[in-house]
């Protein structure tokens, strides 16, 4: 009896030995192994290729580890992969939402729409891509804000990559005077753009006279630059416009109201009397 | 940040006002080209240096003058780092040249072009070694987009004659880029713009100008077809001018290099 015991004794304590030291050596060694196969993908690949496979890679060795574990421990699966039919039909129908974000997210994966660091804008939330996770993309906004947008609504919405390409057009609407000479105001808009440092050469600038506005003529000025120099080109482009304007003697005009009296197209009359105050 | 590796060979030879600069403790020295200045200061072992640009468009602006102090940058200096040194370096960026009016080379014709481009400026700590601390641009360059929408590089821009001759008094603070263009196709080829890229070139110096290599275009009637290569020597103008630049890529003889040549510098007529 005693023997029995002793035998059973050293075969409990060989198991917990084992399960100690899966533990202790198995969890780390699934965690490096995932942090590995994260860097390698997304320094060869892409960064969020790297990040998903980091975390299947993660959360799969812990599931087989735990699975192994359990086995060593003399467990059976075979009841446990019973009742995990029953629960996985009752959880399909609870976690019908998380599935769907994460089919999702392996279609905009596949579609390749964005990546990790693109500038992206979804509805009114405008920011960079930190994350493209199984259930949801995060993103940082320019006030650092947070914004954690479900995979889902991502596929369904329409999606602005402001990263794709590597150039962009800033287009700018520039309201002159009537009485402006136009072909004067393009030849000023052209030089600006030329000698603005970030507006590149090629391809070309662009002028265009947009429209016959109630206070002025508008002409759009679309000027090309490196996606990097985005915000310090609009800045600089603005104050370039108007020191040309300024130097030229073009007038970027108020809004002005035309008021009428009397008989159709007769203007309204505005008399100073003498030796009135005009500043009354 | 600029490639900051010291591809300066002998300074020596080159040509006022590069050099050496000493700069006094406590003093401020100025350093000038034609549309850069830049001012040096020395203090407890530092170097603290600003620049500011001339606009070319408007030769009649006053000079300018020193930048308020948070325009300055302050450089940790070594013991024995005494003086400094300014030397030209190449644009690190292709160059596109815009000539002022296009130049038509006839079929099987061959031309030999000039065009003067301004240089880089390398400051350098002189100490037991040479240590490149900054590189500034001479001039503000232009920018512009060397592909289409989805893929492509930037160059700089610049509006360049291109001379039959070479001019005589160049100045100092520009390279002559001697250009040979062979036209082998049986069509007319028009340059309106050319993009030169500047990372195969080394600089030669006499004791007035500085001279990049030749660089031998060949084109056989595609735009998608042309070879470019470098004769890695003096311009056959300045024979005894001294290299004091090296390139930033060294020109490599391979077979596959030879071979795919014409792919690597494809398209160097933009069109």
């Amino acid at each position: 009896m005693e023997q029995l015991t002793g035998i059973a004794a050293s075969y409990l304590s060989l198991t917990v030995l084992k399960l100690i030291l899966g533990v202790v050596l198995g969890l780390p060694a699934v965690y490096l192994l995932s942090r590995w196969l994260e860097r390698a993908v997304a320094r060869r690949y892409r960064p969020h290729w790297g990040m998903l496979l980091g975390k299947i890679a993660f959360h799969g060795g812990w599931v087989f580890l735990a699975l192994a574990m359990l086995n060593e421990a003399g467990i059976s699966m075979a009841p446990l992969l019973g009742a995990a039919g029953v629960v996985g039909v009752a959880l399909g129908f609870a976690s019908q939402t998380s599935i769907s974000n994460v089919i999702s997210g392996l279609f905009l994966i596949a579609e390749q729409s964005f990546q990790v660091g693109h500038l992206i804008k979804v509805g009114t939330a405008t920011g960079v891509v930190l994350s493209i996770d199984t259930l949801s993309v995060k993103i940082r906004t320019f006030d650092n804000k947070y914004i954690r947008l479900p995979n889902e609504t991502l596929l369904k919405s329409e999606v602005v990559n402001f990263s794709q390409f590597p150039i962009r057009r800033i287009d700018l609407r520039v309201p002159v005077a009537y009485k402006e000479d136009l072909r004067k105001v393009e030849s000023v808009l052209l030089t600006v753009a030329d000698r603005n440092p970030y507006s590149l050469h090629e391809p070309e600038p662009l002028v265009l006279i947009d429209c016959f506005a109630a206070s002025s003529i508008d002409f759009q000025l679309g000027i090309w630059v490196l996606q990097d120099d985005f915000v310090e080109a609009k800045n600089s482009i603005h104050y370039d416009i108007k020191e040309a304007f300024k130097a030229e003697g073009i007038e970027l005009p108020l809004p002005q109201l035309s008021l009428y009296g009397g008989p159709v197209g007769t203007p309204l009359t505005v008399k100073l009397e003498s030796g009135a105050d005009p500043a009354a | 940040m600029k490639d900051q590796r010291d591809l300066l060979l002998d300074p020596t030879p080159l040509p006022p006002p590069w050099g050496r600069v000493e700069v006094a403790e406590g003093e401020t020295t100025e350093w000038k080209l034609p549309y850069l200045t830049v001012w040096l200061r020395r203090s407890a072992g530092r170097l603290i240096l600003a620049k500011a640009h001339r606009s070319p468009y408007l030769p009649e602006a006053p000079e300018p003058t020193p930048p308020p102090d948070r325009a300055w940058h302050t450089f940790v200096l070594e013991e024995r780092e005494q003086s400094l040194l300014f030397s030209p370096m190449l644009p690190d960026l292709p160059v596109v040249i815009k000539p002022t009016s296009p130049l038509h080379l006839g079929p099987h014709l061959h031309t030999r072009l000039y065009a003067m481009l301004p240089l880089q400026v390398q400051v350098s700590a002189i100490g037991d070694r040479r240590r490149p601390l900054v590189i500034l641009d001479q001039v503000r360059w232009g920018r512009t987009w060397f592909g289409d929408f989805f893929d492509g590089e930037p160059c700089l821009w610049r509006y360049a004659e291109l001379t039959a001759l070479p001019p005589a008094t160049p100045g100092a603070h520009k390279a002559l880029f001697p250009i040979e263009v062979h036209n082998l196709a049986g069509e007319e080829l028009v340059i309106d713009k050319l993009c030169h890229r500047m990372d195969q070139l080394a600089l030669f110096c006499t004791d007035q100008a500085i001279w990049a290599d030749t660089t031998v275009v060949h084109y056989h009637g595609d735009p998608g077809h042309v070879s470019v290569s470098h004769q890695g020597k003096a311009p056959g103008e300045v024979p005894h001018a001294l290299k004091v630049v090296r390139p930033r890529l060294e020109p490599n003889k391979g077979l596959v290099t030879r071979t795919f040549a014409s792919i690597k510098h494809f398209n160097i007529f933009m069109r």
